[in-house]
Formats: structure tokens, C-alpha cells, sequence
């Protein structure tokens, strides 16, 4: 039987993608998933630091529940961190247009206000992943 | 804050060692609930002011990353303490539950 089995068409490449998912994937998938969260956000380091506490056999559904974590708070934080460099914007035009003595065109620097560079590390992987 | 079922576990689990370090995944574990739910949480004590956190050092981690762990403020466990104790005067917490069914 076990002669069988080994013989057996796609059993060697059914137990590398097994070997794959099982041992390889969860640390791979998880170091894409906290890509979600902006960069100086401590939960990247957190959570890659967190997987080698779960049991190997835990970790591909401890990462599973972490894609779920990353994708709604990543996402969120990052909007969040977008919406607060924006009000900053608005904030210094209004402030720009008080000193002035009359209504004129309020020119703000936005390059002092990096808001795009936010999402931007991800979005270039992603990209590239794409591509 | 809003005081949420998963906020009670999450106060219980940390007042069962007011003065320890918490760790993320153990956390989880003690609190019996998600992650997806349990981070928003912490993060939302952090901003309180309730808990802090902090780094383990990474010269006794052996080769893997270092670590965040939590630890409660006295702020945090006079909030949660008081959680705690009025949720446990209200109705039987799933600590109590554990203890039932254990006898």
C-alpha cells in the first residue's frame, strides 16, 4: 500500500504545497499582511514577533484571523492618518488666509504634507507583486 | 469608553495579574476571544491612558523578534478593577461560568 502511495501521481507535489502552506506560507503571508498598517506603526513588528509565539500548528489560522486584523485596522489607520494630514492642510490654509489683509488665492505647500507617501509603500508592493 | 462583553474579558484576563506583563497571543488566549477583536481593544486602552506598553529586550529573545508586551497603569486598574467587580455584582462572568462547570 505504501508503495502504492508513493508511486502515487501528484503525491510529491501535493506534499510540497502542503510543506509550503503549513511551514512556509503563514510567516510569508503574515510579513504581507502587516504591510497594511502604515510604517512606523508598531503593529508590524508586533504581530511578526507574536507568530513565533503560536504553536506551528496554530499559525496558519492565527495568520488567517490576523489577514482579517490587518485588512480592516491597516486600512483603517492608514484612512485615518490620511483624513488627520489633510485636516493639517486645511488647517494651515485657513491659518494662511486670516494674516492675509484681503480675500486672495491661498497657496498651501503640499509637499510639506507628505499625505500620499502614507499608503504609498504598499501600494508600490502591491504593484510590483502585480506586475 | 464603551464598555463592551469583549472589554470584560479582555479586563478580566488582565486583572488576573494586575502587576505582570501581558503578552498579545496569551492575552488572546485568557480573554477567549479574536484577535480581530482584541487589538482594537488594546489600542483603545492605549489611548486611555489605562495600559502601557513596551519592548522585550531583544538580547534574551535567542533569535526571533522581540516581543510587545502590556502592562496595567493605575489608572488602568482602578477603571478596570471597577469594571470587574461591577460586572461580577451584575451577572456571572464567563470566569464564573469556567468555575461552574469545573465543579
Amino acid at each position: 500500500v505504501i508503495a502504492e502511495l508513493i508511486g502515487l501521481k501528484g503525491l510529491w507535489s501535493t506534499l510540497f504545497m502542503a510543506c509550503l502552506v503549513f511551514g512556509f506560507a503563514p510567516g510569508a503571508i503574515l510579513r504581507i499582511a502587516v504591510m497594511m498598517f502604515p510604517g512606523d506603526d508598531p503593529r508590524r513588528k508586533e504581530l511578526l514577533a507574536e507568530l513565533y509565539a503560536v504553536p506551528r500548528w496554530e499559525r496558519p489560522v492565527w495568520v488567517a484571523e490576523q489577514l482579517e486584523v490587518t485588512s480592516f485596522e491597516g486600512i483603517a489607520e492608514r484612512r485615518r492618518r490620511r483624513r488627520q494630514c489633510f485636516q493639517q492642510q486645511n488647517d494651515a490654509a485657513v491659518s494662511d488666509n486670516s494674516t492675509l489683509p484681503e480675500p486672495a488665492q491661498v497657496v498651501v505647500d503640499r509637499s510639506q504634507f507628505d499625505c500620499e507617501s502614507e499608503s504609498a509603500d504598499f501600494l508600490d508592493f502591491m504593484i510590483k507583486m502585480a506586475g | 469608553m464603551r464598555k463592551t462583553k469583549a472589554l470584560l474579558h479582555v479586563a478580566e484576563a488582565l486583572m488576573q495579574k494586575p502587576a505582570a506583563q501581558h503578552w498579545g497571543y496569551e492575552l488572546g488566549r485568557e480573554a477567549d476571544i479574536r484577535s480581530g477583536v482584541m487589538y482594537p481593544i488594546l489600542r483603545r486602552l492605549l489611548d486611555e491612558g489605562w495600559l502601557e506598553d513596551g519592548w522585550e529586550d531583544p538580547a534574551t529573545t535567542q533569535g526571533r523578534p522581540p516581543r510587545r508586551y502590556y502592562t496595567l497603569t493605575e489608572l488602568g486598574i482602578r477603571e478596570l478593577g471597577g469594571l470587574v467587580v461591577h460586572a461580577q455584582g451584575r451577572a456571572p462572568t464567563r470566569s464564573h461560568l469556567r468555575e461552574g462547570f469545573a465543579r
